[in-house]
C-alpha cells in the first residue's frame, strides 16, 4: 500500500512538473501578480491587454474589486458599455461603496444616453447639413454633455461624506482618495451643470440675439477627465489579517507573528478535521489522540485538554470554559466553509482577555453572497464518511449562505476489544462506544444585510449533533460525549465600530469508553451556555501622528450544569480594553494595548498590557518587536469539580475537587490564581518578492502559576467525621483522599523561535517549510525537573501543485522530536501519583490527489492521512495514529 | 446544458456508489500498547455472585435524603491470594482487593431494620455483587483467590486506618466457603485465568459468600515492651518445651500491653465523653491511652477501653486442620522445642525505608509465640501477654509468593534447624521490627464434642441435631462458647480473621503514606509514642564488625551439632558435622503440597528462578556499614543499639535480561546464599 501510493505520487510529481501550468498553487500570489500586471498595462494605455490580465486574475481568484478596476479602465477609455457591464457585475456583490458606484453607473448611463443622443443629433445634423449644404454654409458644431440632476449631485456628496468616514475608520488610503475624488466629481458636475446652464442661457440669448436657425451638434469625444471614477483597491490580493489588532491589516503591520491558512490550502490538504490544518503552522503544537480529539497548543505547555489557545470562529469565541479547551468536531461547520484560518502566535490577552494565553486561532468562514452551490461526498477507510453541501447567494442587499454536513470516522484503535468480558457495555444505547470516534450532523446558516453604506447586519446560527471521543483530564481518560452544540450570533458593523452578541450552547452525555464491568460508568450530563456581548468603538484621527484607536468592552455570561461539579454555577466576566495603533513615521508603527478583566473568582482586576513596534524598512519587509502579558483563568472544572473517581480497587475512590470546593474543606488546598505569561518577541518578515516569503521570530516566555493536579491528600481519620467525607452508597466506596488543582510553584523560562518560508518556484508549484524550536527551563518546582511535553524540534514541509490538466496534489510532512509527559496515574501501591511518560519523536505525511473535470465543476479527490502508516502516539494515553484514506467527489452546481 | 448537468451528476453518483462500497464498515483494531501505562488497560477478572446474610436485623438510621430508615452498615468483602490469607494460615498483611455492598441492597425495607421491640430478631437476606478489576494470573503465577468478609453493622469500618480497618464487635463475619455449616471453614478457591490466555478477561460467576458469624471483640490497642534481640542469638536446645520456651522468653522479655483500663466514669457515655474516665484526677488528658481515646473518638471510633469483653487478649490454640489438637508453631513447633501455635498470632516485620522498598530489598518477618507459660492455665489473659521471640527471621524473596521464604538462622544452632528447609545460616537482619498481632478470638469458634452423623440443613431449615448441637461436617457438634474469665461467652468469627491490630503500620519508617500498605491501609497521624517508631522491636548486632554466616565464608556455619548424634551418646565435639544445606534443587516440592503455588508444582529450577529473580540484582552489593540507633529516635539520650545502615541511594542499572533495576549502594543484610551462590 505504501509503496504503491508513493510510486503513484512520484510519477505524478514528475509528470506535473513538466506540464504547462495555468495557475500557481498559491492562487492568491498568482492572482496578485496578474492583477498588478493588468493594472500596469492599463496605466500604460493598453486597455485590452490590461483587462485581459485583470480577467485572468479574476479567474484565478475571484474578487469583486478586480471587476471594479476593469470597469474603471473601460470607463476611462470611454468604453462605457463594457464599463457598465463590469460595474453591474461588481454591484452584484453588493459592495460597501454601492451608492458611489451606482452614481458612477448613472453618470455613465447618462453619458451613454448623451452619446446616443449626440450621435443621433449628429446624424440628424449631418443629414440636415447634407440637406442644407447646397444652400448654406455649415454652422460650427457644439458639444453637448448630459447634465447631472441636483439629486444625483447630492447623492454623490452624501456618498463622498460617508466614504470619507469609512476611510477614517478603516485607515484606508484608497477609500480616502476615493471619497476625495467623489467629492471632486460632485463639484465638477455641479460646476458643469452651472456652466451648462449659463451656456444654455447664453446660447439662448445668442440664438435669440442671432435670431436662431442653427442646429446643435454633440461631440463623440470621450469626456476624458470629466468622469473621475476613483481608483480601485491598490492591491486587491494583498494578504490581510484581522485577529492581531481587531481590524484588517497587512500581516506585515501586525504586532504578532501571524500565519494564514487559506481556503486553497484547506482544499488541497483535504482533511476533514479542521484542527489538522493547524499542524502545518510553525510553533503550533498538535496533539491528536483520536480522530475527533486534536488539541492545539502554541509554543509549549500543551496538555490533554489544551486551555491556552483561544479559538474564534468569525470572532466568536468557541472556547469551552467548563473544560478549558476547544473541541473541533462539535463545531457546526466543515472545512469547506472556511475562507481562511488566522493563527496568531504569542499572548493576546491585551485584546481578547482571558485564555488568549499563547495564541489565537481565528477561523474566518466564507461570506454569504456569491451565487454558488457546492456538494462534496466522500467515503474512506475506517468507516469515514464526509458529506457537505452549501449554497449561497444574494437577494438584493441580503446575502445568504446555508450549509449542511455529515461527518463520521472510526477510532484509530479501540482501547479494549468488543469481546472483552471484563468491561461493561451497559450504555451502548447512549454511545457507540466501540468504534466511532466522531460523528456529527450539522447545519448552519448566515444572513448578511447591508442597511446602508455604513451599517451592516450579520446573523448566524448553527447546530451540530455529534458524538466525539476524547481524552479527559487526570484519571479520566478515553471519554465519549454525545449531544448537540449550537450557537447564534448577531452582529452590527458600522463605520464607527461594532456590536456583537452571541450564544454558545453545549449539551452532552458523557462517559468513559471502557468501564470495568461492575465499575462506575462515569456518566455525566453536561449543559453549558455562554452569552457574550461585545462592543467596540473604532476611530481614526490625527494627533501629532495618525492614530487608529479601538476601545471595547466585553461581557461574558456563562452557566454550567454538570453532575461532575458540586452544583450548577454561573459566572459573569467583564473586560475593558483599548488599543492604539500609531504610525509614528511612514516606516514605523507603534501599537499599545491594554486590557482590564474582571473575573468573579479572582480577588482583583487582571491587567494585560502589550506594546509593539513594527518597522517597515520597505514595503515588503517588517521587523517586529513586542512585549506583552496574558493570563488564563480557572475553568469551571478546575473551580467546582466534585467527583469521586474510581480506582482499580472497587471500594476505593479518590475525590477530585475543584479549587473552590477543595479550599472550603481542606486548608492545604489553595484557590487558584490565573496562569500568567510574560512574553517578548522579535520577528522579521520579508514578503518583498513574489516568489518567496520568509519569516522568522524568536521569543522568550516567562510562565508562572501553571495549573496542574495536586498529589493526592489522604484523608485523616478525623476528616471522616462531620466534614461530609465518608462512605457513600452511591459509589459503594470509601474516598481515599482528595486531589485538586494547584498553581505550580514552578517558573518556566521558555526560549524558542520559528523560521518559515514559502516558495513559488514555478507556475503551479508552491513549497513551504518551517522549523520551530522550543525549550523550557524549570525552576522552583517540586513536581518536575524538566518540561518537555512540547517537542523541542518541529519541522513541517510540504508542496502543493495545481496543473493545467486538472490534476492537483498536496503533500505535507511533519516531524516532531520526542516528548516527556508527566501524567497522573493510579498506582496499586502509592495510590494516585505522577509518572513520566516518554514519547519518541515521530513523523507524519499527509497527502491529497485531486482531479478536476468539466471546467472544474466536478472534482475527485483522494486524501491520505499518515500515508506511510507510521504508527505513533501524540500523547501517552492517545490512540496510535494510523493510515486513513478518504475518497471524495465534489460537484459545483 | 441540462444534459451536461445530468451526465455529471450520474457520473458523480456512480463513482460515489463505488467509493461507498469500497469503504465497508470496519472495526478499529484493538490497541495492544500497555507499556508505561499506555492506552490499553490490562484485561482483568470479574467476580459475580451473591452475598447471603444470616444474622440479627441491621442497625439503621434515618437517611436525610430519603427520609427513610436505612441500614448504617454495608457488607465488606476482602480478596486474598488463596495461598496467602491472613495469619495464621498465611501472612497477608492487607487484602488484595476490596469490595463493599451497601446495606440497603440487602435490606431495602424499613421493616428489616432492628427495632427496640425485638433487638435480637434474626433475618436472612441476600444481595448480588459484581467485583471488577481483579488481577488475572501470569505465567507461573495463577490468580487463585479466596474471599473473606463481614457485614459492618455499625459502619465503622474504614480501610485506610489501622484503627478502623477491622471488623468489630457486632459485625457479622463470613466468606466464600465450601460448606457454610462446617466448623472449620474451608474457603472456596476462585481461580482466574492467566492474562496471557485470556486477553478478554475472565468472569467467574456464581460465587456464594455467606456472612453469619457474629464478631464479639474490638480491635485491641496495645504497646510492645521488650528488650532488643541479638542478631546472633541461638535457639534453645532444651528438650523440655516449657524450659525451652522460658529460654526464648528470656531472650527478649517481650510483652504485649493492652491500653490500661480506668473503670471510672460513665460507661454509657460515648465519644470523647467516654474518655473522661481515662483522664487524670485533675482532668488533664496526659496519658497515652487518654490521648489515644480522644483521638479515636475524634475519628468516630468508640474506644471503650474499659469494656472487659471487647478489649481483652483471648488466647486459644490454632487448630487449622480441625483435629482438635493445637497446630505447631511454624518455627518453634518442630522438635526439640515443640511449641504450639496460638492466637493472638504475632508477626514482626522489619521496617524498611522508601529507598529499600524502591531497591527491592526483601521483607523480613519474625514469628513470636504466645507464651504457653502464661496461658497454660487461663483461657484469657489480660492486660499483658508475654510472647517469645525466636531468633529466626524469614526473608521473603518474592513479594507475594509464600513459597519464597528463606529462614535465616544465626550460627551455633543445631543441624536439624539448618537442614529442615531451604535455609540460610546468617545473622538476623538488624533493624526495627514492627509488631503485628492477629487477634484470633474474633475469628474463632470453639469445637465441642461430636455426637452423631447428620446432613447439614438448608438455610433456614430445621436443625437436624438435638439441643444446641449443630450439624458440622456431617456430624452433630456442640458449638460451645468460649467461657473466659471475663464471665462473658464469646463467639468468634474465624472467617473474618480479625487481624492487623498493629499500632505500627507494618514497619514503614518514612513519613506519609506507607507504600507497602497500598491504598487500603494508610497511616493516620499523629503517631503515639508507643505506636510509632519508638514502639518497634529492635534486632541489634552487638558485634557489627564480624559478619557471621555462610555468605562470608566463615567456618561458623559450615558445621553444627547434630542432636541425633548427641542423643546417640556422642560428645558435642563428636556430634559436630558438616551441615547439608537444602537448596531449591533439593526441596521436596512434590512431598509438600503446601509449597509452591497451588495447583502448579514447579520444578526446582523454576522455583529458584521465581524466588530469586526479584533479588538477584542485590547479589554482590556490599553490606551496609554498621550504625547506631536510639530507642527513641527523637531522644539522643535513650538507649542506643547497633544496627546496619539502610541504603542511601539507588541507581537505575541495566540488567543482563534487558530490564532495568534499582540497585542500592549497599544492602542492610546479606542476601540468601541460595539466590546468590557466588557469595557462598
Amino acid at each position: 500500500m505504501k509503496r504503491w501510493f508513493l510510486s503513484i505520487l512520484g510519477l505524478l510529481l514528475v509528470a506535473c512538473a513538466f506540464a504547462p501550468g495555468i495557475a500557481r498553487a498559491d492562487v492568491r500570489t498568482e492572482a496578485r501578480r496578474a492583477f498588478r500586471q493588468g493594472m500596469e498595462l492599463v496605466q500604460q494605455g493598453h486597455i485590452d491587454e490590461g483587462v485581459a490580465s485583470l480577467e485572468r486574475a479574476y479567474e484565478i481568484l475571484p474578487h469583486p474589486n478586480v471587476l471594479y478596476n476593469i470597469a474603471r479602465a473601460y470607463a476611462e477609455a470611454g468604453r462605457y458599455d463594457e464599463a457598465l457591464e463590469y460595474f453591474d457585475r461588481y454591484l452584484s456583490a453588493d459592495p460597501p461603496d454601492r451608492e458611489e458606484v451606482e452614481g458612477f453607473v448613472q453618470a455613465l448611463q447618462d453619458r451613454v444616453a448623451a452619446r446616443a443622443q449626440a450621435t443621433q443629433t449628429a446624424e440628424q445634423a449631418a443629414a440636415q447639413e447634407a440637406a442644407t449644404r447646397t444652400t448654406t454654409t455649415a454652422a460650427p458644431t457644439e458639444a453637448v454633455e448630459p447634465m447631472a440632476t441636483d439629486e444625483e449631485i447630492r447623492a454623490l456628496d452624501d456618498a463622498s461624506t460617508q466614504i470619507a468616514a469609512l476611510a477614517e475608520a478603516t485607515m484606508s488610503d484608497s477609500l480616502r482618495a476615493r471619497a476625495a475624488r467623489l467629492h471632486d466629481l460632485a463639484d465638477q458636475l455641479r460646476e458643469r451643470r452651472d456652466a451648462a446652464a449659463a451656456a444654455t442661457a447664453a446660447a439662448a440669448a445668442t440664438q435669440s440675439h442671432a435670431g436662431g436657425g442653427h442646429g446643435q451638434t454633440t461631440s463623440a469625444t470621450p469626456p476624458e477627465g470629466g468622469l473621475d471614477i476613483g481608483a480601485g483597491e491598490g492591491d486587491v490580493y494583498a494578504e490581510q489579517v484581522v485577529s492581531s489588532s481587531r481590524f484588517a491589516q497587512s500581516p506585515l503591520d501586525a504586532p504578532n507573528s501571524t500565519t494564514n491558512i487559506t481556503a486553497q490550502d484547506i482544499h488541497l490538504i483535504g482533511h476533514t478535521n479542521v484542527a489538522e490544518y493547524i499542524r502545518r503552522v510553525a510553533g503550533a503544537d498538535i496533539m491528536a489522540t483520536s480522530p475527533a480529539d486534536v488539541q492545539i497548543g502554541m509554543r509549549g505547555f500543551n496538555q490533554r485538554l489544551s486551555p491556552r489557545v483561544l479559538v474564534l470562529v468569525d470572532g466568536r469565541s468557541v472556547y469551552l470554559d467548563t473544560l478549558g479547551t476547544t473541541f473541533w468536531t462539535i463545531q457546526p461547520f466543515g472545512p469547506e466553509d472556511i475562507e481562511r484560518i488566522e493563527v496568531i502566535r504569542g499572548p493576546a490577552s491585551a485584546l481578547y482577555g482571558a485564555d488568549a494565553f499563547s495564541g489565537i486561532i481565528n477561523i474566518i468562514t466564507k461570506d454569504p453572497g456569491p451565487q454558488r452551490t457546492d456538494a462534496i461526498l466522500g467515503f474512506g477507510s475506517a468507516s469515514q464518511v464526509h458529506g457537505h453541501v452549501s449554497t449561497s447567494g444574494r437577494v438584493d442587499r441580503l446575502g445568504y449562505r446555508l450549509v449542511a454536513g455529515y461527518d463520521r470516522a472510526n477510532r484509530f484503535t479501540r482501547e479494549v476489544s468488543a469481546e472483552r468480558e471484563s468491561v461493561a457495555g451497559d450504555y451502548e444505547q447512549l454511545f457507540d462506544r466501540g468504534s466511532v470516534a466522531r460523528e456529527s450532523v450539522y447545519a448552519n446558516g448566515r444572513l448578511q444585510y447591508r442597511l446602508n453604506q455604513n451599517v451592516n447586519f450579520d446573523l448566524q446560527a448553527g447546530l451540530n449533533d455529534n458524538q466525539q471521543n476524547f481524552q479527559g483530564t487526570g484519571p479520566l481518560r478515553d471519554l465519549i460525549a454525545r449531544g448537540p452544540n449550537a450557537f447564534t450570533m448577531g452582529a452590527m458593523r458600522t463605520n464607527w465600530g461594532s456590536l456583537r452578541v452571541f450564544w454558545n450552547g453545549t449539551k452532552a452525555n458523557s462517559g468513559a469508553q471502557a468501564v470495568p464491568r461492575g465499575g462506575d460508568l462515569g456518566l455525566g450530563r453536561f449543559v453549558s451556555n455562554t452569552v457574550d456581548v461585545e462592543g467596540e468603538l473604532a476611530h481614526e484621527f490625527h494627533l501629532l501622528v495618525d492614530h487608529n484607536l479601538h476601545i471595547g468592552i466585553d461581557y461574558r455570561y456563562k452557566t454550567i450544569n454538570w453532575e461532575f461539579l458540586d452544583a450548577p454555577h454561573q459566572e459573569n466576566h467583564y473586560g475593558v480594553y483599548f488599543q492604539d495603533t500609531a504610525r509614528i513615521v511612514e516606516q514605523l508603527i507603534a501599537v499599545a494595548s491594554f486590557r482590564v478583566d474582571f473575573h468573579p473568582l479572582l480577588p482583583g482586576p487582571v491587567f494585560s498590557p502589550r506594546g509593539a513596534l513594527v518597522f517597515r524598512p520597505s514595503e515588503g519587509q517588517a521587523i517586529r518587536a513586542s512585549v506583552g502579558t496574558a493570563f488564563r483563568t480557572q475553568t469551571f472544572l478546575e473551580s467546582y469539580l466534585d467527583l469521586n473517581v474510581a480506582t482499580p480497587v472497587a471500594a476505593v475512590t479518590v475525590l477530585a475537587q475543584g479549587s473552590e470546593v477543595a479550599a472550603l474543606s481542606n486548608p492545604d488546598f489553595q484557590k487558584l490564581s490565573p496562569e500568567n505569561i510574560l512574553s517578548a518577541e522579535v520577528g522579521y518578515r520579508n514578503a518583498e518578492n513574489d516568489y518567496f516569503d520568509v519569516e522568522g521570530s524568536i521569543y522568550y516566555n516567562h510562565v508562572t502559576n501553571t495549573v496542574s493536579l495536586t498529589q493526592i491528600q489522604p484523608y485523616t481519620l478525623s476528616d471522616f467525621q462531620g466534614s461530609g467525607v465518608g462512605y457513600t452508597n452511591a459509589t459503594a466506596g470509601f474516598p481515599l483522599g482528595s486531589l485538586s488543582f494547584q498553581n505550580e510553584s514552578a517558573q518556566f523560562d521558555v526560549v524558542g523561535g520559528e523560521l518559515s518560508t514559502r516558495i513559488y518556484p514555478i507556475t503551479g508549484l508552491d513549497i513551504y517549510a518551517n522549523y520551530a524550536y522550543n525549550r523550557a527551563f524549570v525552576s522552583n518546582s517540586t513536581l518536575r525537573t524538566s518540561e518537555e511535553r512540547t517537542s523541542r524540534h518541529k519541522v513541517n514541509a510540504g508542496i502543493q501543485y495545481r496543473s493545467s490538466i486538472g490534476l492537483d496534489f498536496g503533500v505535507d510532512v511533519h516531524f516532531a522530536s520526542h516528548q516527556v509527559w508527566l501524567e497522573q496515574v493510579f498506582d496499586a501501591v502509592e495510590g494516585v501519583k505522577f509518572q513520566e511518560f516518554r514519547l519518541p519523536g515521530y513523523y507524519m505525511i499527509n497527502a491529497r490527489i485531486g482531479y478536476r473535470l468539466f471546467d472544474d465543476q466536478l472534482e475527485f479527490g483522494l486524501v491520505g492521512y499518515n500515508i506511510t502508516d507510521n504508527r505513533h502516539r501524540e500523547h501517552p494515553f492517545g490512540q496510535e495514529l494510523a493510515l486513513r484514506v478518504l475518497g471524495t467527489a465534489a460537484y459545483h452546481f | 446544458m441540462r444534459r451536461m448537468h445530468t451526465l455529471h451528476v450520474l457520473t458523480l453518483l456512480s463513482l460515489l456508489l463505488g467509493a461507498a462500497l469500497l469503504s465497508a464498515c470496519t472495526d478499529p483494531p484493538v490497541d495492544s500498547f500497555r507499556s508505561e501505562g499506555g492506552a490499553a488497560p490490562d484485561p482483568t477478572g470479574v467476580m459475580e455472585g451473591t452475598i447471603l446474610y444470616i444474622g440479627p436485623k441491621p442497625t439503621c438510621h434515618l437517611d436525610a435524603a430519603t427520609g427513610r430508615r436505612i441500614p448504617v452498615g454495608r457488607a465488606v468483602l476482602l480478596l486474598f491470594a488463596f495461598n496467602n490469607p491472613p495469619p495464621p494460615e498465611g501472612a497477608a498483611t492487607t487484602a488484595l482487593n476490596l469490595l463493599t455492598v451497601p446495606g440497603v441492597n440487602f435490606f431495602p425495607a424499613e421493616s428489616d431494620c432492628r427495632s427496640a421491640d425485638s433487638p435480637d430478631a434474626q433475618i436472612m437476606r441476600s444481595a448480588p455483587f459484581t467485583w471488577p478489576e481483579i488481577e488475572l494470573g501470569h505465567a507461573g503465577h495463577p490468580a487463585d483467590y479466596q474471599v473473606r468478609g463481614f457485614f459492618d453493622d455499625d459502619g465503622d469500618f474504614n480501610p485506610f486506618f489501622s484503627a478502623t480497618n477491622l471488623p468489630t464487635a457486632g459485625d457479622i463475619g463470613g466468606g466464600a466457603v465450601v460448606d457454610a455449616q462446617a466448623a472449620i471453614p474451608h474457603f472456596v478457591r476462585i481461580a482466574f485465568a492467566n492474562q496471557e490466555d485470556s486477553p478478554n478477561g475472565d468472569v467467574q460467576t456464581g460465587v456464594a459468600v455467606t456472612l453469619g458469624q457474629p464478631i464479639t471483640t474490638e480491635r485491641p490497642i496495645f504497646s510492645l515492651v521488650s528488650d532488643p534481640l541479638d542478631a546472633e542469638a541461638t535457639l534453645p536446645t532444651t528438650a523440655d518445651k516449657i524450659v525451652a520456651e522460658g529460654e526464648l522468653v528470656a531472650l527478649t522479655h517481650s510483652h504485649l500491653h493492652l491500653m490500661p483500663r480506668n473503670t471510672a466514669g460513665d460507661p454509657t457515655e460515648t465519644g470523647s465523653a467516654r474518655c473522661v474516665m481515662l483522664q487524670e484526677t485533675d482532668g488533664s488528658c496526659t496519658s497515652e491511652s487518654c490521648q489515644m481515646c480522644m483521638a479515636m473518638a475524634a475519628g468516630g471510633i468508640q474506644a471503650a477501653f474499659d469494656d472487659v469483653v471487647k478489649y481483652a487478649w483471648y488466647v486459644r490454640n490454632i487448630d487449622g486442620n480441625g483435629d482438635g489438637v493445637a497446630d505447631p508453631h511454624p518455627i518453634l513447633g518442630a522438635p526439640p522445642i515443640n511449641i504450639p501455635w496460638q492466637t493472638p498470632a504475632v508477626i514482626l516485620q522489619r521496617a524498611q525505608s522508601r529507598i529499600e522498598l524502591e531497591a527491592g530489598i526483601p521483607a523480613v518477618l519474625m514469628l513470636p509465640a504466645v507464651s504457653q507459660v502464661e496461658t497454660l492455665f487461663s483461657k484469657v489473659a489480660y492486660p499483658d501477654l508475654t510472647i517469645a521471640i525466636p531468633p529466626v527471621a524469614v526473608v521473603q524473596t518474592h513479594p507475594t509468593d509464600v513459597s519464597c521464604r528463606i529462614p535465616y538462622i544465626p550460627p551455633n544452632n543445631t543441624t536439624n534447624f539448618y537442614e529442615a528447609l531451604t535455609t540460610d545460616c546468617q545473622e538476623l537482619p538488624t533493624g526495627r521490627y514492627a509488631v503485628n498481632v492477629l487477634h484470633g478470638i474474633a475469628g474463632g469458634v470453639v469445637l465441642g464434642n461430636r455426637t452423631q452423623s447428620c446432613v447439614p440443613p438448608a438455610p433456614m431449615a430445621a436443625n437436624p441435631c438435638p439441643g444446641t448441637e449443630s450439624c458440622v461436617d456431617n456430624v452433630c457438634t456442640l458449638i460451645s462458647v468460649l467461657s473466659p474469665d471475663t464471665g462473658h461467652d464469646i463467639f468468634g468469627g474465624l472467617y473474618s480473621s480479625q487481624a492487623w491490630s498493629i499500632p505500627n503500620e507494618l514497619g514503614f519508617m518514612g513519613d506519609g503514606v506507607n507504600p507497602r500498605l497500598g491504598p487500603l491501609q494508610q497511616i493516620d497521624s499523629p503517631y503515639w509514642s508507643s505506636q510509632g517508631i519508638p514502639g518497634m522491636f529492635i534486632v541489634q548486632d552487638p558485634n557489627p564488625g564480624a559478619t557471621v554466616g555462610r555468605s562470608d565464608g566463615r567456618g561458623g556455619c559450615q558445621q553444627a551439632v547434630d542432636p541425633a548424634l548427641i542423643a546417640a551418646g556422642m560428645t558435642v565435639a563428636e556430634a559436630t558435622r558438616d551441615i547439608v544445606y537444602p537448596d531449591f534443587s533439593e526441596f521436596p516440592i512434590a512431598a509438600d503440597p503446601a509449597h509452591g503455588v497451588a495447583g502448579v508444582d514447579r520444578t526446582p529450577d523454576q522455583e529458584r528462578e521465581v524466588c530469586c529473580a526479584p533479588i538477584r540484582h542485590l547479589c554482590g552489593v556490599p553490606l551496609c556499614a554498621a550504625g547506631t540507633i536510639h530507642r527513641d529516635p527523637a531522644d539522643a539520650t535513650s538507649p542506643s543499639f547497633n544496627v546496619r545502615d539502610t541504603p542511601t541511594s539507588v541507581t537505575a542499572t541495566p540488567m543482563a535480561d534487558g530490564t532495568t533495576r534499582m540497585v542500592p549502594n549497599c544492602v542492610p543484610f546479606l542476601m540468601p546464599a541460595a539466590c546468590c551462590p557466588a557469595a557462598i
